[in-house]
């Protein structure tokens, strides 16, 4: 595979990851559903984060990712491997984003899980902003964290779907492209746009 | 880990913030009892009946090119199928036109000989059970028409040798083999169809044009003045044109005007009319 670009290409762990999880998928094909558990297991997290981050409601974000699995668990059989797993799991979960904001876009409220504060690049963030503007970091963290769904809930959907894998999820511009089913230069141009965007809204928060 | 306070916070920084929300632990719990519920739902509830053609309408739809262009290639190759079908069908009679040339052959042999060989019977053989329907008939048949049928016997086998088509070559081959089993039948269908074309098919009439057929503006003015003139005549309803209409119509209309002097009415309704000549 020719390399372009740190972040164009899959890393090493994740082809690792990528063969591991067509064994479990081959395993579930031929009838162990059991096999499937683990899959749950092992995404539950990562696809619900991606859902939450497009939708900032966390029961729309619960009942979406219960809904991304189902459907994957339904039509496993058709899964032909030609993709990674986790790719052909994060698109069903993205379409069904999609669609449910689509149907709902003009009711949308917040409903946020609280930020991990014991995480240490969170504290790390969070201990760089409360110095300099020095008021109740409790405080600060809500407002920020409030600010920071705002500006995400500013950008259209694809802009949002792009900034969520690609800085919240950490996957590269080709996983993005194959998952969001369009060329990489589309990827880096939304991603572009996108944090053009949110920059202009969070520059009070950014410290220089 | 102590914060710096000399960090720089971008927006990449902002953003890994989103990583750090996170849901509890008993999230989870009820997160899976509630995907296990629905897991089980899904498997127990029955498909709606238009799924699988849902999918197989997807599974087309995905491929439109190549499966078109099978269809089209489908349809053509049914349609060379039909054609070739068809031609054969039309070459068919002529198989039988021979059969039955080699029947009419084989037959006297069978009759003449017990000792025909089988290949010869074989195909001969329907012929010879119409043939034995019709020979019971041949007894009936009186010379003249015989001698009449005989007559007819190169007409038919001259229509065998310009027979273009296959069908025509067929009703020619059905014609000589009637006419040599019973030569009565086939003259009254010749005496049939010749009734046929005479009485039967309603005469032409002659068409003629819808303008020739409108009088022109001369011969109503003098069918007009005629009429208030010669009221017995211009009512005449007879074919036969009387003399003195036809002496009328061989008159210019100027030399009528002229010749018209005068007319009134008489006594008792009478219409005198004085022409000169």
């Amino acid at each position: 595979m020719k390399v372009l670009g740190k972040t164009l290409v899959a890393s090493p762990e994740r082809l690792r990851e990528a063969d591991d999880d067509l064994n479990v998928v081959r395993r579930v094909q031929a009838g162990d559903v059991a096999a499937f558990d683990g899959l749950i297991l092992k995404y539950r997290a990562r696809v619900y984060g991606i859902i939450y981050n497009m939708t900032s409601n966390r029961e729309d974000a619960s009942d979406l990712t219960q809904e991304a699995f189902i459907k994957a668990f339904q039509s496993i059989h058709r899964f032909q491997g030609q993709s990674a797993f986790f790719t052909w799991l994060y698109r069903i979960a993205i379409n069904s984003t999609v669609s449910h904001l689509r149907k709902n876009r003009v009711r949308s409220f917040f409903s946020l899980e609280a930020i991990d504060q014991d995480e240490p690049v969170a504290r790390e963030i969070i201990g760089a902003l409360t110095d300099r503007s020095g008021p109740d970091q409790g405080t600060l963290v809500h407002e920020l964290q409030e600010k920071l769904n705002e500006a995400m809930q500013k950008l259209s959907i694809n802009h949002r779907t792009v900034v969520t894998l690609f800085e919240i999820n950490g996957l590269s511009h080709q996983q993005i492209a194959e998952v969001t089913n369009c060329s990489v230069g589309t990827v880096r141009s939304r991603l572009h746009y996108a944090k053009q965007l949110l920059q202009a809204e969070l520059e009070p928060y950014m410290r220089k | 880990m102590t914060p710096d306070p000399k960090r720089k916070v971008t927006l990449e920084d902002l953003l890994r913030l989103k990583r750090a929300e996170q849901p509890s632990p008993e999230f989870w719990t009820r997160f899976e009892s509630e995907l296990r519920a629905k897991q089980l739902a899904a498997i127990v509830a029955k498909r709606p009946w238009w799924v699988p053609y849902a999918r197989a309408f997807g599974a087309v739809a995905r491929h439109p090119l190549p499966l078109g262009a099978a269809a089209a290639l489908a349809v053509s190759f049914a349609g060379y199928q039909g054609y070739v079908r068809v031609a054969t069908r039309w070459h068919a009679p002529q198989a039988d036109s021979v059969q039955l040339a080699q029947a009419e052959q084989a037959e006297p042999l069978a009759a003449d000989s017990a000792e025909a060989s089988p290949e010869v019977a074989a195909p001969s053989a329907p012929v010879r059970n119409s043939g034995a329907v019709l020979v019971a008939d041949r007894s009936s048949v009186s010379p003249a028409a015989a001698q009449a049928s005989a007559r007819q016997a190169p007409s038919f086998a001259g229509w065998l040798d310009r027979a273009d088509s296959p069908s025509a070559r067929s009703i020619a081959v059905n014609l000589a083999a009637a006419q040599a089993n019973n030569p009565q039948i086939l003259r009254n269908f010749l005496s049939l169809s010749q009734s046929l074309d005479s009485g039967l098919v309603p005469e032409r009439r002659s068409v003629s044009e819808p303008l020739a057929r409108m009088a022109s503006p001369a011969s109503e003015r003098r069918s007009r003045l005629l009429a208030d003139a010669l009221p017995a005549v211009a009512t005449s309803s007879d074919g036969s044109m009387p003399s003195s209409e036809h002496f009328v119509s061989q008159i210019s209309d100027e030399r009528l005007y002229q010749s018209i002097s005068r007319y009134a009415a008489g006594d008792g309704g009478k219409l005198a009319i004085k022409v000169k000549f």
